[in-house]
């Protein structure tokens, strides 16, 4: 588990409230992306947002042993995912989604947690190169320009050459978390 | 002879395909004799990928209330079981032991010390730290500090990490040398001081750097 991870568990186990949000804030997305995949409206992708972090909450002190928290939250959130699924007759093809209840299939777990890894690579990134990146990758259909420069206040030329950049200090963050080195690990790791 | 230089523009539009058929073999040519750009490639383009099939979304706010919930609702019925909750927590967390601003204190020295020395103690180590309080009042603050670990017979600390911590964020890092001394620097603050030693951590909490 990456150091970050560790000080947070401790500070939550010291009694931090704090510490505990900056988990829930950190991997909510992961977390919450699970259910939604497999087709779980919001009001059941928050049940299983809460009971992936009870689960957590009750793992805390035995998780230091864990290698990775992510892989441990799909894990959690996927067999959540299907125990809530099944309580209700409306999703009738979940059990076609699921050929292992217990985990998701390593490749889409991996899948999982390389995005998780560069989502928290953007938001290490922040502003200017963040906004920049999601603009020209995440949003969808082809990238514009033009809007895109008007939109976050650059010049239209510049944006190739801050691209890169960008895309450099992502993979430098991505570097030093692990990334291309046997698999997603944290930072400092 | 070495590799030509490539610069990320030049991995970038590989990766992307927006370069001109000769400046593509020659960039190609010139990350298979460097693992080092070889690795860089492969990482630009696991990222840009992960970007461009990203299907993940971000939880309702009510969702992120329910989950803050629970480390509110959940704690009080934990600590209610004090000697597991104590277990836990001396897991992770030191205890301070010595603190030379209270002994200042009792012998009638008020403010001015130049530094100050705090010691902690945990099942796996024991750490003494010194700060330094410069005259100017935003100036950034010296942490030095010397882990003593408390090892099992044959049991060898290979690597010892330190970091300090504000809300879960790393604002400084070093190793230690082989004896355990390391120097921290940060502005005037409150933080974590967390040390890695590879078979435990250890986390020292609300260190003031003042």
């Amino acid at each position: 588990m990456n150091q970050d991870d560790r000080t947070l568990i401790a500070r939550c186990l010291a009694g931090s409230q704090r510490a505990w949000d900056a988990l829930v804030e950190r991997y909510g997305r992961l977390v919450y992306s699970i259910p939604r995949r497999y087709g779980l409206t919001d009001a059941d992708a928050e049940d299983v947002f809460q009971a992936a972090f009870i689960a957590l909450y009750r793992s805390l002190a035995s998780l230091r042993e864990h290698e990775r928290l992510a892989s441990w939250l799909i894990t959690t959130a996927h067999r959540e995912t299907w125990r809530v699924g099944k309580r209700s007759p409306k999703y009738t093809e979940l059990d076609e989604h699921f050929p292992d209840v217990s985990a998701p299939s390593d490749e889409l777990a991996s899948s999982w947690e390389e995005q998780h890894l560069v989502r928290r690579g953007l938001a290490e990134l922040g502003p200017p190169c963040a906004p920049l990146l999601e603009a020209l990758f995440l949003e969808p259909g082809d990238a514009n320009y033009e809007r895109i420069a008007d939109r976050l206040g650059m010049r239209v030329g510049s944006i190739g050459p801050t691209r890169a950049r960008c895309l450099g200090k992502l993979e430098r963050i991505l570097r030093r978390m692990g990334l291309g080195e046997g698999g997603p690990k944290g930072p400092s790791e | 002879m070495g590799s030509p230089r490539v610069s990320y523009d030049q991995l970038v539009g590989l990766v992307l395909g927006e370069l001109p058929p000769g400046e593509q073999q020659a960039v190609r040519q010139a990350v298979q004799h460097s693992p080092e750009l070889a690795a860089r490639l492969e990482r630009l383009e696991r990222a840009i990928a992960c970007l461009r099939r990203d299907d993940s979304l971000a939880p309702t706010q009510r969702a992120v209330a329910l989950a803050r919930d629970v480390f509110a609702q959940m704690r009080p019925a934990e600590a209610r079981d004090r000697g597991t909750w104590l277990q836990r927590l001396g897991d992770f967390v030191a205890t301070l032991t010595y603190d030379s601003r209270t002994r200042a204190a009792l012998v009638g020295f008020r403010g001015g010390a130049e530094a100050y020395q705090l010691s902690f103690a945990h099942p796996s180590a024991e750490v003494d730290l010194e700060v330094e309080s410069p005259p100017d009042g935003a100036a950034p603050r010296r942490l030095t500090g010397q882990v003593h670990v408390l090892r099992k017979k044959d049991e060898a600390v290979t690597n010892l990490d330190v970091m300090l911590m504000s809300e879960g964020m790393a604002v400084a890092r070093a190793s230690a040398d082989s004896d355990g001394l390391f120097t921290l620097t940060a502005p005037p603050g409150r933080y974590d001081l967390v040390i890695d030693l590879s078979t435990a951590t250890v986390v020292i909490t609300d260190v003031e750097l003042r």
